[in-house]
């Protein structure tokens, strides 16, 4: 099983993070009530890594993808927040300066293509918009990044339709347009989850390859701890409840070692395997109830009600009205965890952690 | 199970979605199905169910055929076997409360009286795990968990002893999967219920099954108990596919080298003739006049069969091929390009060198024929003979691999 082993490669490339976002909070509004979507997340990429965002769906992590390429449409707006890439603040100064340097790859491969069009024509345009090719170069170069991302027979693949393509083949030429414009940050949103396990691991091996030949940076956004375990030198945890915050960073080889937060561990040991060996024990946490909305103010911890690490009396959300619940005391309830340095590069946010798993946190 | 295309003249070859595969499930137990999408699991699930009829074959349920089953006969057969879908949102109706929808089936067998159906379905909901006030509710009130209980619900409404259950969690997040699973566990513990489980997700198979199939191309690979199955793969395919999942904690063994598989699996309509695994398998056996090619010119000839094969497969339009026969409008040098860039780092023998380029020329015009030359100088056991069920162990696990046969390297050792 060896995909070589992502390192921390921060240390290596400066101190200057490529994309810095800081106390991002993006709210959708709708005429029945405020989704806080995003609700105050912060993380750094740096030039050539590749950060991992996990969390369950419904969690924000599209919306926060969507809002770093300024993607986020009616009803929803970035209420507050910077996303600083390059030096630039794009949030303040618009994304048209930097359009092109940020590209992103989408879960579904068929959505994100064009039916009416060819394959070639849809790459084409990229590098019409972004670096002005067109006619022959443009059609050649289609064909070299075609070939780049691992297509056999680029030459008369390019003449092709979307439905011409498996599902593989059409992420590789999704990927394809994402390379066209040359960016230096690909997004990937989920970009293996439609693909069975033979198709996945030859799109994470490309990944690998294309990031080592053209330095990108990578933001990938998935559900699945192997997935990320593989691809990522760093881990940024949503809370998938009421609104996502960022739960738990750390270097990629400690996190299923040493994690700090219930909800973390409960993530990954969740999944259905047999032979799970993670700490604190070999049982699986469990959700005790459903996900919270995302919806209505936030106070307090999001994930108090599915939280397997809470000590607190909590009624469950189905039989307790909002007054029995109001009156029922809980520090986890009222106020809302700072996130807090613990070990070096492990940073998270839960208040009861140091006293339930013996770590040892330190204030930053 | 065959499925053709209908039309009166000529028409295409029938789509092979199962062929030819034969298997038991012990009263009581779990069988897992795994392969990729498109292998036909699914339709496999359909045709024991009798949503789809076989074309050739037998399914024997306690010593009756089901596939010869019509009429009241069937009907009979489909009280026995409920059916959860992948996708709880699709498999509910909109319109139809909760009650309603698992109300269905015992209205359609006409089930007692109304009043005892009624009965019936709370004790559904109380069995999944669903409180009685669901009964009123609509699918749309509804958590994807909890509409997939809702699913199991139905399923189970005729007490069935069989339950087919296709990719019942591939739907739904993680943490929610574990639930659902617990509940398939504790239901088959309480109603000594058989599953047929189908899903793509290794991990969920070794967690639940009992034995498991490995499916590639409507043909089962290898069949045994699920911790020999996952302990020891004996089919490269099985191998190559528990390889491919990523992370620490795979249910793969630990020394299991990866591999990442060329391509994607071939067309149904145009299966290999020989092993269905040949044109992916890279454990495939040379062919005997180039026993002592290196691996790397070898997948390089592989790879730039399928590229020949996928040429000559092309459905083209007739302006297309008028435009090609004479030679215009075509890309003229892309099957050389391809070749240049498929073997710049290989040394191929001279013999090899000869075809592979002689391929390259009539490629263009003609790549049926440049497919057929390359075809029979590079001609390998694999590619002519289907691989017959060869028992692997003593637990009565059975593989299908040419490489079990004396002559050959075992494919662990390759």
């Amino acid at each position: 099983m060896s995909r070589p082993a992502p390192t921390d490669r921060r240390a290596t490339r400066g101190d200057e993070p490529l994309l810095s976002v800081r106390d991002l909070r993006t709210v959708f509004y709708t005429d029945k009530e405020t989704i806080h979507a995003v609700d105050g997340i912060s993380f750094d990429i740096y030039p050539g890594e590749t950060v991992g965002l996990v969390g369950e769906s419904g969690s924000g992590k599209s919306v926060t993808a969507r809002s770093i390429l300024g993607l986020v449409d009616e009803p929803g707006a970035i209420e507050n927040g910077e996303i600083r890439f390059k030096n630039t603040e794009l949030v303040e100064e618009g994304w048209d300066d930097r359009r092109g340097e940020i590209a992103i790859i989408f879960q579904d491969p068929s959505n994100a293509l064009n039916p009416v069009y060819t394959i070639g024509n849809q790459i084409r345009e990229a590098l019409n918009i972004h670096q002005g090719l067109s006619g022959a170069a443009a059609r050649e170069r289609a064909i070299e990044l075609l070939e780049a991302v691992g297509i056999p027979d680029a030459p008369r693949r390019v003449d092709e339709y979307p439905h011409q393509f498996s599902g593989g083949m059409a992420q590789r030429a999704v990927i394809a347009i994402s390379l066209a414009c040359d960016p230096d940050l690909l997004v990937c949103d989920e970009p293996t989850t439609a693909l069975d396990v033979t198709i996945q691991a030859q799109i994470l091996d490309l990944l690998n390859d294309l990031q080592a030949e053209e330095d990108l940076a990578i933001l990938f956004i998935t559900h699945d701890m192997g997935v990320i375990e593989e691809t990522a030198d760093r881990v940024t945890l949503s809370t998938p409840v009421r609104s996502s915050r960022v739960r738990q960073r750390s270097a990629c080889s400690r996190s299923r070692s040493t994690r700090t937060r219930p909800r973390c561990w409960r993530v990954s040991p969740a999944g259905p395997h047999q032979t799970s060996n993670y700490p604190p024990s070999k049982e699986r946490y469990r959700h005790r109830t459903g996900r919270p909305r995302p919806a209505g103010s936030p106070h307090g911890v999001r994930w108090l009600s599915t939280s397997a690490g809470r000590r607190f009396p909590t009624p469950s959300r189905s039989t307790a009205g909002p007054s029995t619940r109001r009156r029922v005391s809980s520090p986890a309830r009222s106020t809302i965890p700072e996130v807090r340095t613990c070990e070096f590069t492990h940073t998270g946010g839960c208040r009861h952690r140091s006293r339930e798993r013996g770590h040892v946190t330190r204030d930053p | 199970m065959y499925y053709t295309d209908g039309s009166l003249i000529g028409g295409e070859p029938p789509v092979k979605a199962v062929d030819g595969i034969s298997f038991e499930i012990a009263r009581g137990e779990t069988l897992g199905l795994v392969g990729e999408s498109g292998c036909g699991k699914s339709t496999l699930g359909r045709t024991i169910v009798g949503l789809e009829s076989a074309t050739d074959g037998t399914i024997t349920v306690d010593g009756t055929d089901i596939t010869e089953l019509s009429g009241s006969g069937l009907r009979e057969w489909q009280q026995r076997i409920g059916m959860v879908f992948q996708d709880p949102q699709e498999s509910l109706n909109d319109r139809q409360t909760i009650g309603e929808t698992i109300n269905e089936p015992l209205k359609t067998h006409d089930w007692k009286t109304p009043a005892e159906r009624e009965k019936r379905v709370f004790t559904l909901l109380d069995q999944v795990g669903l409180r009685e006030e669901h009964f009123y509710r609509y699918p749309h009130q509804f958590s994807g968990g909890q509409r997939q209980r809702i699913g199991i619900a139905r399923a189970l409404a005729l007490e069935p002893e069989f339950l087919i259950l296709d990719e019942p969690v591939s739907a739904l997040d993680v943490s929610v999967q574990a639930r659902v699973i617990n509940l398939l566990e504790r239901l088959q513990d309480e109603l000594g219920l058989t599953y047929l489980f189908i899903a793509h997700d290794l991990s969920v198979i070794r967690h639940i099954a009992d034995r498991v199939a490995v499916m590639y191309l409507g043909n089962l690979m290898e069949v045994g108990p699920t911790e020999r199955v996952f302990d020891s793969p004996a089919n490269p395919y099985t191998r190559s596919l528990l390889s491919a999942i990523p992370g620490s904690s795979t249910p793969a063994p630990d020394d299991l080298e990866r591999v990442t598989l060329r391509g994607t699996p071939p067309n149904p309509r145009h299966p290999p003739a020989g092993c269905p695994f040949a044109t992916r398998c890279p454990a495939k056996i040379k062919p005997p006049k180039y026993e002592n090619l290196s691996d790397e010119a070898f997948d390089a000839i592989e790879a730039f069969r399928d590229v020949l094969r996928d040429r000559s497969r092309r459905e083209t339009g007739l302006s297309s091929r008028l435009k090609r026969r004479l030679g215009v409008g075509g890309d003229g040098r892309s099957v050389a390009v391809i070749v240049d860039e498929l073997f710049k780092t290989v040394d191929l023998p001279p013999k090899a060198q000869t075809v592979i380029d002689q391929a390259a020329e009539t490629a263009e015009l003609d790549p049926d024929e440049a497919l057929a030359t390359v075809n029979e100088e590079f001609n390998s056991v694999c590619d002519r003979e289907s691989p017959a069920e060869h028992e692997v162990d003593e637990t009565g696990r059975t593989s299908r691999c040419l490489r079990h046969r004396a002559e050959y390297a075992s494919p662990e050792d390759t």
